[in-house]
């Protein structure tokens, strides 16, 4: 589904990423892992087309991200930011909606079948009851699982997201993955997610890409790539990882 | 409660027609069709216009930049068009399309300096934009007042033109504001979800479909214009893009879709009930609409400024 290409890429004289490779199979949940400054959320935001490489290139389907609109890209890719950025107070359902914006050119308001689905992703992130609330009323818990609801709103077929459970506890967390499985069943939905929560890796994701300092140090199913010896190695510690 | 679309519109009708009736009936002088025809339709009806601008400017900038401290006479946009509309009088320029020009090229030229001035990397703070807008236009008005100072003949009528007015309203002025103001507003409506879209940040736009740099290159020219043609007509009048924009987001929320309209016509008719107090509590003598809009607008900047503590507005 996903084919990263040798790219390099990084922010101005940072290199990041060198000559970088991965696929990621259609419908599978791949969790990204590696200390701080591994180039974890810089890989998630160049699948996503948010960072240009400066050499090779990430393809979609078939074609390479750089020659899709951006509307086409956000019909298919979606992204969850690990950090909720709301300036004005707009309401829980109108921020699922603009999650629809892909799919209304122009000033084409919402259809009946863009309000069905903005029930539907509010109800799997169980925010249904909160829909009218202002979003500088939510926890950051609620602010997660919005930010969610908004990507899962634009029907994507794969969802990037970076550090998903930072702010929840963990049955919401639990939750989340539930609803995230369901859909995943339902729509053949590909994600690929950054995290630092190992015991969350291991327990959601069909494979593991451990990154350490731009490079893939280990790569395969979480069994495989989550040993303690890869561990001490990419994270530089000693004490016992597993759950 | 919730206000329906409906009821927003019929009760943005109703005030703009009982307003323009009692603003076209007031005046120093007595109510004759010429004085009727000649003097006040054209002043109300610019008064009307230059509102809107001033009003929708302010939401789109406020979303532009992220920002709900932003309006046009704060960044220093009006007194970048008001440059632009000395220089154009100052090489003689009549024609009011020539002004219009010479306003809107230097209303963007100061939008442009103080975006990047107060820029710090995708943020733009509330702190840097308000010291950038200010420093940015306290320049640019000690050059206007120098060359004012150095052309003093013409500085009685530009006192006015300084302090906002609308008492050199003609049909013209009138008519040429409007063509401007009205189809630019339009415009920006035709784009409103993108202003929704963008104001969510710029990474969440683009992965939204929208192209974050193109929508404000867009919305830039738009506001720019309208704050061009609102200068040209009536000079700098502060305050009303900071305050209805402010108004209308705490009664219908902050969507785009009814607030960008509803802003324009309320700023009209806003604008159109200060201008009939500014022609008439002290008539015969007249106080610029500029000073009656201040006099209303800085304690209400003020309650902003305090109310602002980092949540959203």
């Amino acid at each position: 589904m996903i084919e990263v290409r040798e790219i390099s890429c990084g922010y101005s004289a940072r290199r990041v990423l060198t000559h970088f490779s991965l696929d990621v199979f259609a419908g599978e949940t791949l969790a990204l892992v590696g200390p701080n400054s591994a180039g974890k959320s810089t890989l998630l935001k160049t699948m996503g087309g948010l960072v240009i490489p400066t050499a090779g290139a990430v393809v979609v389907g078939g074609r390479s991200l750089s020659t899709w609109s951006l509307p086409e890209r956000a019909r298919t890719i979606a992204w969850v930011p690990s950090e909720a950025d709301f300036t004005f107070a707009y309401s829980v359902e109108e921020i699922v909606l603009l999650g629809r914006a892909p799919h209304l050119p122009g000033d084409r308001a919402p259809r009946l079948h863009d309000h069905h689905w903005v029930k539907k992703v509010l109800a799997l992130t169980d925010l249904l009851s909160l829909a009218q609330r202002s979003v500088d009323e939510l926890s950051s818990g609620e602010k997660q699982r919005l930010l969610l609801a908004r990507a899962l709103a634009q029907e994507p077929s794969v969802l990037l997201m970076d550090e998903p459970t930072a702010h929840l506890d963990i049955g919401h967390a639990q939750a989340f993955f539930y609803a995230l499985t369901r859909l995943r069943q339902e729509r053949a939905l590909t994600v690929v997610l950054a995290t630092h929560d190992l015991p969350l890796a291991r327990r959601v994701s069909d494979r593991v890409a451990l990154m350490r300092r731009g490079t893939l140090h280990a790569l395969g199913t979480p069994s495989e790539v989550l040993t303690d010896s890869h561990i001490q190695t990419v994270f530089e510690i000693t004490q016992e990882v597993s759950p | 409660m919730k206000i329906t679309s409906r009821q927003l519109g019929v009760g943005l009708l109703v005030a703009a027609l009982v307003v323009s009736v009692l603003s076209l009936a007031v005046g120093p002088a007595q109510t004759t069709w010429d004085i009727l025809w000649q003097i006040r339709l054209p002043r109300v009806g610019l008064g009307f216009v230059v509102g809107m601008a001033l009003a929708a400017a302010g939401v789109i900038l406020q979303s532009l930049l992220r920002n709900p401290l932003a309006d046009a006479y704060l960044l220093g946009t009006s007194s970048g068009a008001s440059l632009g509309v000395l220089l154009a009088s100052l090489l003689h320029f009549k024609n009011i399309l020539g002004i219009q020009c010479f306003a809107f090229a230097c209303a963007l030229a100061t939008m442009l300096i103080v975006y990047r001035l107060a820029r710090i990397g995708t943020r733009i703070p509330v702190a840097t934009l308000i010291l950038a807008g200010v420093t940015v236009s306290t320049f640019i008005n000690a050059i206007v007042f120098l060359v004012f100072s150095l052309f003093y003949r013409e500085s009685f009528s530009a006192i006015f033109f300084l302090l906002g007015s609308l008492a050199n309203a003609t049909p013209g002025m009138a008519i040429s504001a409007t063509v401007v103001i009205i189809p630019t507003v339009l415009v920006a409506c035709r784009y409103r979800r993108a202003l929704d879209v963008l104001s969510q940040g710029d990474e969440t736009a683009q992965m939204l479909g929208v192209h974050p740099e193109r929508i404000k290159r867009l919305f830039f020219v738009l506001s720019s214009l309208i704050v061009a043609a609102a200068v040209t007509a009536s000079g700098m009048i502060g305050f009303v893009g900071l305050i209805v924009p402010h108004l209308l987001r705490l009664i219908l929320g902050p969507g785009h879709r009814r607030l960008l309209p509803a802003s324009a016509i309320t700023g009209g008719v806003l604008l159109m009930a200060m201008d009939a107090v500014a022609r008439t509590a002290a008539a015969p003598s007249e106080i610029p609409v500029g000073v009656v809009a201040a006099l209303f607008g800085t304690p209400f900047f003020i309650y902003l400024l305090r109310r602002h503590k980092g949540g959203a507005l």
